[in-house]
């Protein structure tokens, strides 16, 4: 479960049965004070997942030297089951100045952005002492014109850093919708097929707010898992086999208990797919 | 082979420059968007996400201005001072003065302060944790007072401003409680901001204790400094007493 601000209370109060949480790294970017100790007390009931939103991996323009640097002391003070961003850009250089984007922009997938990608992920992978694990993201105007697809990509990048991959079935079915692909389900399990099971450490899920046909869906985090999202998760246990799970909900928040409720539904079905598994 | 790799990292460095341009140039449009209106969607979340980072560093700015004109600040926020360190926490140094040479500031110039106050808090929110070396008072009897400098904790910030900013912040805390009493003083007042208990707190203070604070972090000696506050209004050993109470100091130095 990703643990929120307006979670802290009841979640910190006990421990939940919950196997982790994650947070976003950057937000404990501080050298002291309340949020450490929150930290710490979240350190203290689950196991951490280290979320990062805003290294921007594969900026040309490189990743930053203090958001590395912090992320490490992070690393050392939490000492997180997992590390993760995305795969984007952040940084950019704009009329002679460095700047932060805000948003996990689209990286043009091309041989020339691989080796920024493998020199920005070693960096990383380096300071932290571990394997990141990237992520797909939402994309809403890509017109990039790739010379790779995407899971051959990811595939490059797990064969030539030693990251692992946080496959966010939400985004696939958002991206799905963007490309006004007629089988959503279809095409995010396609994509699955193409991963390598042994490199995905982690998946998210999460929902987004529906839109008619002919808008762009906008990974918002705002609603429950959609059905077809679950079905997709369904087949992924099935095709990687157990993987830790977490639902992501950031925008129009639930009550806590509500989130639990999620959670234990997720892994009713994880175990329930495991099972299965065993029998075969 | 160097430079084909270094003149691909510059053509893919420019191509997300103009990305970047695109999406910092698309229409700022609310509800849903059409396919085709991507990069609005960019700009959209990067404001999203400024203003709930920015709301949370100026959380009274916010509540006195309102959304509209909050928002308008944001976006000459960003376009004059774009976020450059990757982390929210730390954007947004500039707004009060920002808001100090804006319309917003001609019209409503409490607001300047409120947010130097308003930054102060945030400061001393994310600052490292304070550890006063007790031992370190030793050296006030083995030294004299003219060679030792006292160490201002991080999380201290201090403010001065004819507007009662601590006041301001307790209706903020409390709008129900009225604001018919808050006064604009003849002369700047002092504001000491700490954290205790990871708690923040603004109280006012003397002239004399902040023109002492600002010379102890200006590295002056506490020799020097006693020497020019002489009088009723300094008590240096209530002082020392408060600040340790307070947290406000972590050690005493040879200079």
């Amino acid at each position: 479960m990703g643990l929120r601000h307006p979670h802290y209370g009841p979640a910190l109060a006990n421990a939940a049965d919950l196997d982790f949480v994650e947070v976003h790294a950057e937000n404990f970017f501080v050298d002291g004070g309340a949020n450490l100790a929150v930290l710490e007390r979240a350190r203290e009931l689950y196991d951490i997942s280290l979320h990062c939103t805003a290294l921007g991996l594969g900026s040309a323009a490189g990743v930053s030297g203090e958001a590395v640097t912090k992320l490490a002391k992070l690393v050392e003070r939490v000492d997180p089951i997992l590390v993760s961003d995305h795969l984007c850009f952040c940084w950019v250089d704009l009329n002679g100045r460095r700047r932060h984007m805000g948003d996990l922009l689209p990286v043009q997938r091309t041989r020339a952005s691989l080796a920024v990608l493998q020199a920005n992920i070693d960096r990383v992978q380096q300071a932290i002492g571990r394997p990141l694990l990237l992520e797909n993201i939402s994309t809403y105007a890509d017109d990039l014109h790739h010379e790779l697809s995407e899971t051959e990509y990811l595939c490059h990048l797990v064969q030539s850093t030693g990251c692992q991959l946080l496959v966010d079935i939400n985004n696939l079915l958002v991206n799905a919708h963007n490309k006004q692909c007629a089988h959503p389900y279809a095409d995010a399990v396609a994509w699955l097929d193409r991963i390598p099971a042994a490199a995905v450490g982690e998946i998210h899920l999460a929902g987004h707010t529906r839109v008619a046909a002919g808008n762009i869906a906008v990974d918002d985090h705002a609603a429950p898992v959609s059905g077809t999202a679950w079905q997709v998760y369904q087949y992924a246990l099935r095709h990687l086999g157990k993987v830790p799970t977490l639902i992501e909900w950031d925008t129009r928040l639930p009550a806590w208990p509500v989130l639990l409720e999620e959670a234990a539904h997720c892994r009713r079905r994880g175990n329930a797919a495991n099972a299965n598994r065993s029998k075969v | 082979m160097n430079t084909t790799v270094n003149d691909d990292a510059r053509a893919l460095a420019w191509q997300q420059s103009r990305f970047a341009a695109r999406v910092l140039a698309a229409p700022l449009r609310s509800g849903s968007l059409r396919y085709g209106d991507g990069f609005s969607v960019y700009r959209r979340n990067l404001h999203a996400v400024a203003e709930a980072a920015l709301g949370v560093t100026y959380p009274t700015v916010r509540w006195m201005l309102g959304q509209a004109k909050f928002r308008a600040l944001l976006t000459e926020l960003l376009a004059l001072y774009p976020p450059a360190k990757g982390d929210w926490g730390e954007w947004g140094a500039e707004l009060p003065a920002l808001v100090q040479h804006s319309r917003v500031g001609e019209e409503h110039p409490f607001v300047g302060p409120v947010a130097t106050l308003d930054w102060l808090r945030h400061r001393a929110n994310r600052a490292g944790d304070n550890h006063f070396d007790a031992r370190s008072l030793a050296l006030l009897d083995q030294h004299p007072v003219d060679r030792v400098g006292i160490g201002i904790a991080r999380h201290v910030g201090l403010v001065r401003s004819v507007y009662p900013l601590v006041d301001i912040l307790k209706w903020h805390a409390d709008p129900s409680a009225s604001g018919a009493a808050l006064h604009v003083s003849e002369s700047p007042r002092p504001v000491l901001v700490f954290r205790r208990d990871f708690r923040i707190h603004q109280v006012y203070i003397s002239q004399a204790d902040y023109a002492f604070i600002q010379g102890l972090r200006a590295g002056r000696s506490l020799g020097t400094l006693l020497d020019t506050l002489t009088g009723p209004e300094f008590d240096f050993p209530r002082w020392m007493e408060q600040a340790i109470a307070r947290d406000l100091i972590n050690h005493l130095y040879i200079l």
